[in-house]
This record gives C-alpha cells, sequence and structure tokens, in this order.
C-alpha cells in the first residue's frame, strides 16, 4: 500500500539528496544504502510495529530549517546555560555546537591514549578504526537510523587505546545556539580498546530559553574485552521539540556497559537502544527515568541481543505522567541459540497523576536457548492512597506528602548513576518537576 | 505422596504410540464439491434450511473475506492452505434429518467411544461418580448429536447445534450472532462467517444456574477438510454455565484446517466458564501433517457484575493461532484466562488473550504457562487495555515459560495500554529451565527421567490444572505426560 508522503517527509526526501558529509567510498556506499531505505520506508509509523505507538508520520507535523552556526557561543554563555552543577563539573568537555563538533570550546587533551576526531575530519581520513560507523552492527537500519546517516552534519569520534584509563569523566555538550527551531543531526562514535575505562556524560542544552529543536543522534559504540563504560544521558526539550536518538553497542568479552537516561518533559522523545552481547560474560545495565508532563511523548525502545553464553542484561525504568503526557516502553530481551546461562531482568514501572495520561508498555521475550533465567515485570499504577494517608497523617500537606512518593519512585532508578555530582544535579530537577506537578 | 504416585501411573500408561486419536472412522460422506465460491456459500445454507436473512449475512462475508489478506503478524510459518483445495462441507450421510440419540449411527456411536467420550445419557466421565456432562457431538461439518436436550430443556436451558437453533430460535440467533466477533473481524473469523457448517449454540435464562456441565466434542475425520463451527454462548442475568470443548483428528500427512468462531456473551450478574482441551494431531515428528488451528474466540462481559473465564490446555495442532479475550464492557465485569501451551516436536503456538476493559471496576487475571520441547516454537502474545472511561481497571498478568530441551523457543509479547490513571496493572513474566536440582530430587526418589519431567512440568502448570473442571482434570495431566514424550534424553 502507498502511503502519501507528509511534508515533512517530504523535505526529509530532499535533504537526503546532498548529504553534508564527505567520506571514503565504503562511506559513501553505506549513505547510498541509506538514502534508498529512507525513500523506500519514510517516516516510522503507526503499522511499523516498532513504531505502533510512536506515529512520526503524524507527530512530525513540519520540518525545522537545518541548524546553522554562525556565531559559536562564548564559554561563558554555555556554563550559564548548562547551570552551576555542569558548568563545574570536573570533565574532559567536548562540545557540538548544533551537532557539528567545535574544537575552541572543547578540551584539547584528553588524555595520551585517547584519540579524538571531529567526524568530518575523521571521515575524510579514513581512519581504519572508524569503519564500523554507519554498519548499524549487521543489523538493517531502520528509517531513522538511515536517515541520520545520510543528513548527517557532524558529530565526534573518540578512541580509547588498550587499558586507556581516563582521569575524569568525558562530558559531551550538545549546544543549540539557533534563534528559532530547527532541526539536526549528528553521532557519535567510540572504539574504546581492551580493559579500557570511560564515563561519557551527555547532556543537551539551548544558549536561548524555549527554542524547539528536532534532533537525530546516533551514538555507536564498540565496546572492546573488559572494558568497562559508564553512559549518563539528559534531555530536557520544549514541547514542540522531537529529539530521536539511537544507541547501539557491540559487548565484547566480560564487558562492563551502563547506560541511564534521564529525560525530562519535552515535546516527542524517542530513545532507542540496541546491545549485541558478542563476547561471553558480558554485563550491560539499562536504565532511566522518564518525567513527563503537558502533552510529551516520550518512548523507550530497547533490545538486547545476547549472542554469547553467560552474559548478563539488567534494566529499571521508571516513568510518572501528568497532564496529556503519553510514554511508551518497548524492551526486548532476546537469547539467541547458543547463548546458554543468560540472565536477564528488565523492569519497567509507571506512575499516573493525572486522568488522561497514557502508558503503553510491550516487554518481550525472544529465547532460543533452554538453560536461561530471563523474566521482566511491568506496572502500572497511581499513588497509594494508604501511603498518602499515612504521611497527612504525620502533619505533612497533601502536594508535599504526593512529591515525596514520587521521589520515592523514581528514587531506585536514580541509585544507579554513579557519578554523584550528576545525580544530585538530575534529583534537582526531578525535585522541582515533583513540585509543579 | 498421592499426586505423585498418580503422574508416574499416569505416565506410565501411555500407549508407544503417541497420538491415540489418530485413527480414522470409515462412514458414507455427503459433501459439497472442493474449493470456495458463492455457491458453495449458497450450498451450506440450503443444506442448513437457513432463513434469507442468514444467507445475505454469509455472502456478505464472504465478499468481504475476498478482499482480505491472511495475517502473517504471528511468530509463525507455515506453507498457507490453498482455500480452494479443500472441501467446505463433509457430513456423514447418516445424519440427514433430525435424530435422536437412538437413531445415531452406530459407527459414529463407537467412533466418539473410542474417543473416550460416551454419548450416552448416564454418561460417568473419569470416575466420577454422578458427575454427568450434556454433549454436543460435532463430526467435521455438522453436528451429530446432543444429549440430555430433554432434560436441559425442563430448566429452560437451550443446547442444539447452531443449525437447530437457527431454525428453532432464530430471534435469539439474530440479537446475538456477530455481535461479539463482527463477521468481518479478521481473516479467518470472516471466512468462518462466509461457511461455518455447525457448532454449538446455549441460552441460558436469567437466573438459571445450568444444571450440569455442557460439552461440544470436534472431530475432524475426511482428508481435505476444513472444519468451521461456530459456537454462540448466551448467558442471561444471574445465569451461570461452564462449558468443555475437546477435540482430535486423525493422522493425515496433510495439513487439516480448523478455523472456528467461539462467541460468549454474559449479561448483568451472568458468569460463563470455558474450558478448552485442544488436542488435535500435531503432526509427526518432522512436521508432517497435523492441523492448523485459528480459532477466534471473544467473550463480551456485555452486563454488569458479569464474568467470563477462559480456560485452555493446548497440546495439538501443527500450527496454533488463537487468543481467546474479553471485552469487559460492563461496570464491575471480570474476565480471566488461564493457559496452558505445550509445545513438542516441530508443533508452533501463537496463543494467548486480550483483556480489553471498558466498563469501570473492572478486573482481568492472566495465567498462562508455556512449555516448549523438541524443535517447537511457543509464543504467549497478549493485550491488556484500560481505554479512556475504564477506571479503576485492574489486570495482573503472569506468564511463564518453561523450555525443554535446546532446539525450542519461548517468546513473550505482551502489550499493556493504560489509558486511564486509575488503572492498575501488574505484568510478570519468567523464562526458565527445569533446574537439574529439580530433577535430581525426583529422580533419587525413583522417578525416571521422563516421569520427573512430566511430574515438574504438572507442577509448573498446576494453578492452571486447578481451573479446570474435575472431569478435564485428570485427562490434563496425563495428555502432559504424553505431549512431553520423548522430550528428553
Amino acid at each position: 500500500m502507498e502511503l502519501v508522503r507528509t511534508p515533512a517527509e517530504s523535505g526529509l526526501i530532499d535533504l537526503c539528496q546532498t548529504p553534508s558529509i564527505e567520506g571514503p567510498s565504503w562511506f559513501t556506499a553505506r549513505q547510498d544504502q541509506a538514502r534508498d531505505e529512507f525513500i523506500s520506508l519514510g517516516l516510522p509509523h503507526r503499522r511499523v510495529e516498532e513504531w505502533k505507538y510512536t506515529d512520526l508520520k503524524s507527530g512530525l507535523k513540519s520540518l525545522y530549517p537545518k541548524a546553522s552556526s554562525q556565531t559559536p557561543p562564548s564559554t561563558t554563555a554555555l556554563n550559564e546555560a548548562l547551570g552551576a552543577t555542569l558548568a563545574t563539573l570536573e570533565a574532559h568537555r567536548l562540545v557540538l555546537v548544533d551537532g557539528v563538533f567545535n574544537a575552541d570550546l572543547s578540551d584539547d587533551a584528553i588524555g595520551s591514549d585517547v584519540e579524538l576526531l571531529p567526524l568530518t575530519d575523521g571521515l575524510k581520513d579514513a581512519s581504519p578504526w572508524l569503519e564500523g560507523l554507519g554498519d548499524n552492527l549487521g543489523q538493517d537500519r531502520d528509517a531513522i537510523q538511515a536517515l541520520n546517516l545520510v543528513t548527517m552534519q557532524g558529530g565526534v569520534a573518540l578512541r580509547l587505546a588498550e587499558k586507556a584509563k581516563l582521569d575524569k569523566p568525558v562530558h559531551i555538550i550538545f549546544a543549540n545556539t539557533n534563534m528559532k527551531a530547527s532541526s539536526f543531526a549528528s553521532r557519535l562514535y567510540f572504539d574504546i580498546g581492551a580493559a579500557a575505562k570511560v564515563e561519557i556524560i551527555e547532556t543537551h542544552i539551548s544558549l536561548n530559553q524555549d527554542v524547539s529543536l528536532q534532533a537525530n543522534i546516533v551514538t555507536e559504540l564498540m565496546i572492546g574485552d573488559w572494558a568497562q563504560v559508564s553512559h549518563v544521558k539528559f534531555t530536557k526539550d520544549t514541547s514542540d521539540s522531537v529529539h530521536l536518538a539511537n544507541v547501539s553497542g557491540k559487548l565484547g568479552k566480560e564487558t562492563d556497559y551502563k547506560f541511564f537516561q534521564f529525560t525530562l518533559n519535552g515535546g516527542i522523545t524517542r530513545n532507542q537502544i540496541y546491545m549485541r552481547y558478542e563476547g561471553d560474560e558480558a554485563k550491560a545495565d539499562i536504565s532511566g527515568v522518564a518525567l513527563l508532563n503537558g502533552m510529551s511523548h516520550a518512548d523507550m525502545t530497547l533490545v538486547m541481543d545476547h549472542d554469547a553464553v553467560g552474559c548478563e542484561s539488567r534494566e529499571l525504568f521508571k516513568t510518572v505522567l501528568d497532564g496529556t503526557a503519553q510514554a511508551v516502553f518497548q524492551g526486548k530481551v532476546i537469547v539467541q541459540p547458543g547463548a546458554q546461562k543468560t540472565d536477564g531482568e528488565m523492569m519497567s514501572k509507571a506512575l499516573l497523576l493525572s486522568e488522561h495520561a497514557e502508558f503503553d508498555s510491550k516487554p518481550e521475550l525472544e529465547i532460543y536457548a533452554d538453560d536461561v533465567l530471563c523474566g521482566h515485570g511491568a506496572t502500572t499504577g497511581q499513588i497509594d492512597d494508604e501511603l498518602l494517608f499515612y504521611l497527612k497523617a504525620r502533619g505533612i500537606e497533601d502536594a508535599q506528602a504526593r512529591a515525596l512518593l514520587i521521589q520515592a519512585f523514581v528514587g531506585e532508578a536514580f541509585e544507579l548513576v554513579e557519578n554523584e555530582q550528576v545525580r544530585e544535579m538530575m534529583i534537582d530537577h526531578a525535585v522541582a518537576w515533583y513540585n509543579q506537578a | 505422596m498421592a499426586a505423585v504416585k498418580e503422574t508416574v501411573e499416569q505416565v506410565k500408561d501411555i500407549d508407544v504410540d503417541k497420538y491415540k486419536y489418530g485413527f480414522t472412522t470409515d462412514i458414507e460422506m455427503v459433501k459439497a464439491p472442493k474449493g470456495l465460491n458463492e455457491d458453495i456459500v449458497r450450498f451450506i445454507s440450503e443444506k442448513k434450511e437457513e432463513p434469507a436473512w442468514m444467507l445475505e449475512w454469509r455472502l456478505d462475508a464472504f465478499e468481504r473475506w475476498k478482499t482480505m489478506a491472511e495475517p502473517e503478524w504471528a511468530n509463525l510459518t507455515y506453507k498457507k492452505p490453498d482455500f480452494q483445495d479443500l472441501y467446505y462441507y463433509a457430513a456423514p450421510k447418516s445424519t440427514e434429518g433430525p435424530k435422536s440419540l437412538d437413531e445415531v449411527d452406530p459407527e459414529l456411536l463407537e467412533t466418539y467411544a473410542k474417543l473416550g467420550i460416551p454419548l450416552k445419557e448416564q454418561a460417568v466421565l473419569a470416575g466420577v461418580e454422578g458427575a454427568r456432562v450434556a454433549i454436543d457431538a460435532v463430526f467435521d461439518s455438522v453436528s451429530v448429536v446432543t444429549t440430555f436436550k430433554d432434560e436441559l430443556a425442563k430448566a429452560g436451558v437451550i443446547f442444539c447445534s447452531i443449525s437447530e437453533a437457527m431454525r428453532e430460535h432464530p430471534e435469539l440467533i439474530q440479537k446475538y450472532l456477530g455481535t461479539v466477533v463482527p463477521k468481518s473481524d479478521n481473516f479467518y473469523a470472516t471466512l468462518n462467517s462466509a461457511v461455518f457448517s455447525d457448532g454449538s449454540f446455549v441460552y441460558i435464562p436469567p437466573g438459571v444456574r445450568c444444571p450440569m456441565e455442557l460439552s461440544t466434542y470436534f472431530r475432524i475425520n475426511e482428508e481435505n477438510t476444513g472444519q468451521f463451527e461456530r459456537t454462540l454462548i448466551i448467558a442471561d442475568k444471574g445465569s451461570y454455565v461452564s462449558y468443555l470443548e475437546g477435540c482430535t483428528a486423525p493422522m493425515r500427512d496433510e495439513n487439516q484446517l480448523h478455523a472456528a468462531v467461539v462467541e460468549l456473551i454474559a449479561l448483568d450478574d451472568a458468569e460463563i466458564k470455558y474450558s478448552t482441551v485442544q488436542n488435535w494431531y500435531p503432526g509427526d515428528k518432522d512436521g508432517k501433517g497435523g492441523v492448523f488451528n485459528f480459532v477466534t474466540k471473544r467473550g463480551d462481559c456485555r452486563g454488569k457484575n458479569s464474568k467470563i473465564s477462559w480456560t485452555q490446555v493446548e497440546t495439538g495442532s501443527a500450527i496454533t493461532w488463537k487468543y481467546p479475550s474479553c471485552i469487559l464492557r460492563g461496570d464491575n465485569s471480570q474476565g480471566e484466562f488461564y493457559s496452558i501451551a505445550i509445545s513438542n516436536g516441530m508443533q508452533q503456538v501463537d496463543s494467548g488473550t486480550k483483556m480489553v476493559h471498558l466498563g469501570k471496576n473492572t478486573s482481568s487475571r492472566i495465567i498462562s504457562k508455556g512449555i516448549s520441547a523438541g524443535k517447537s516454537s511457543n509464543t504467549y502474545r497478549g493485550l491488556v487495555s484500560a481505554h479512556r472511561k475504564a477506571s479503576q481497571a485492574r489486570n495482573f498478568t503472569q506468564c511463564d515459560s518453561l523450555l525443554i530441551g535446546d532446539l525450542c523457543s519461548a517468546h513473550t509479547v505482551p502489550y499493556i495500554e493504560a489509558k486511564n490513571s486509575s488503572a492498575t496493572f501488574e505484568h510478570e513474566a519468567t523464562t526458565s529451565k527445569i533446574s537439574d536440582d529439580q530433577m535430581f530430587y525426583a529422580q533419587a526418589r525413583g522417578l525416571n527421567e521422563e516421569e520427573a519431567v512430566a511430574l515438574i512440568v504438572n507442577g509448573f502448570a498446576r494453578e492452571v490444572i486447578q481451573q479446570l473442571p474435575m472431569e478435564f482434570m485428570a485427562e490434563t495431566q496425563k495428555l502432559i505426560g504424553i505431549s512431553l514424550e520423548g522430550s528428553v534424553g
């Protein structure tokens, strides 16, 4: 059945005709393929199973103009937009202005065993370690991933040598400088050597308050054996924004990957995660908190693909919904034939505060090996009246009692954020949110 | 340790040939010509002496069916049936004209006796003293006999074949048929609407508690025949009925098609309990033959305080595509789904339920136990949804899968949609294998490997087995043992 193209879709197809980044032949070939894929797939809609609850064909009404950074911000302006905690965060800073790496605002030396490449330069030089870029771990790309590969304006690639240990976390800042609503596509690529260790903090900010954004960000992680990676991401968009993110990772032997996503309101947010366990006894913890009000729509879709023996996956998501917000959780644990001794546990809990909030969840198990222990849980509920009564009976005001109960509900997930400063910053934002709820 | 002894004995009883219902009955049949077209639809309607509106209904369904495509979303791989290479109507010649039990062809009675379904009115099933069950026996396309009709009639209960109901009680059929599963609901239901040949009809009048269990036994006998039966059960205000359904088919090398539609309607304060033991021929160990079971079952809790409970034991069929559902329309209505799905050999199961909460204070409970062995694939697919106005909707779901052997697979695909803030939904799923500890424990007490597996699986599925009417409980425990035969070692 031929579906009618929406204006946004046609605009995106036009954008695909002239890729912003040039590269070696393998890259151009992947771009050509991705362009064909996007043109044939179009924007995902509710008839596409993976996008059943997040219809971009109707959600993406119009396309914002491509972001252009004529005047990069000053460090002072950037710090102001980051807020006190993040501005003073002890970290190596990498700044992407409107999706393009900015060397002036970023730290020069991260470490002797770390190689940093702004993606445009990297692709021109065709560094061999970038060859996994855009390959999508050999999996089929979905329309949004394909679109990113063709339309990406920039990004950054980071390579950690074997056993590299960084003294500080890497703070990746996506800063938007536009005065008006705009769109960008960008990409992060990590090649993490064996037994290396890194902490990544990813934040998205706007220098001009309340400017809407349409962002398409792809993150690829090639994680070597015994490496340890912690990755925390924070987004706080306006209600007219669209944030589409894909994180895909390849896990080597005995690796340890932790990912935490904090979504505060926003327009349409979709975080899609794909982890492939290629080495035995790898571990991944994927967790997050979403606090949504107004008309926010946040979608967390993840696939944990176990293709090695003795691996572990843990997922914990807490979602609180107010107003007419809608949240989606789709989590799939795949255990491939032969991936024995897999241990998987997935939990998604939602708290509905208002009458018209909606939570849709689809936790899936797909299991082809017998010696496994996999389970998932999903709950949807509201504030427990008895608990509320208990608190109120002790003299706590209704609003405060509710805020406390919400805090207790999401607290379990926030505890998984290892960086204390970042955790405190997130909790501050969360507390402000509860008090408004 | 009575339970252990019982299980062991049952396992010991198992015949060497695994599927013991695989025989065929040689009986003279009346068949419609092969293939599907408007004339066949007219032929069936004419055979049934149906009113004109019913023919119109069928023809409309047939028109719509022609524009539909077979669903492909299920986790099933099979060669699609050739709908032109099937017989849509096959009936034993002797059943033409109305029959009482005495007039039924002895060949048929013998067939049912062989299946363990004695079509006698003082039947005692499974050694349970005094248990009486009224049976509607469906052989290929027609209902051959319905027992205890007179006694049921005294209580005001109507229990007969749907063709008879169409002649005797057209007003009830017209009022309720297709109101739960609309005629163009899905590909198979639409096909069924066009060509359904028989099935059971039950009407329980207001305030009546049906004096005995009602039951239908489906048997596919003929080659290349599709069985399309339609069951309609209406429990009027304040009534109660428990209904059992069983099915078997001969062993044949080709795949047989079974596409049924079951509609349940519970009015105010009524309760329907529907139990199925599905044991269609599953095909041989290489996946040759077996029944394709594409069934649409749906219950409508139309009245307030109504309740519909589905219990299913799925052990047969090459392909199972079945989602008994509850529409919780009435305030305070309740839906339940208890399921054991066992797959072995090359069987593929994609089954589950839908609980659609529409009314206020509705609750539902889903307990699903999937057991995969051999090279089979077993999928639970379910939907729990609370609509905007379904305040205080409550659901509890538990889906457990057990894997036996490393060539089978188990999948869980639940959709949980809460559109109302006062909805409380809990969903839990686990997948595991029989632990070595459990096996060691059982074997240390003298059970062999297969007995130990049967015992553990019976324990795993106990929550569901307990929901079955007593007559089915013993049979089910035995069936679990048979279905899993050859799955270890």
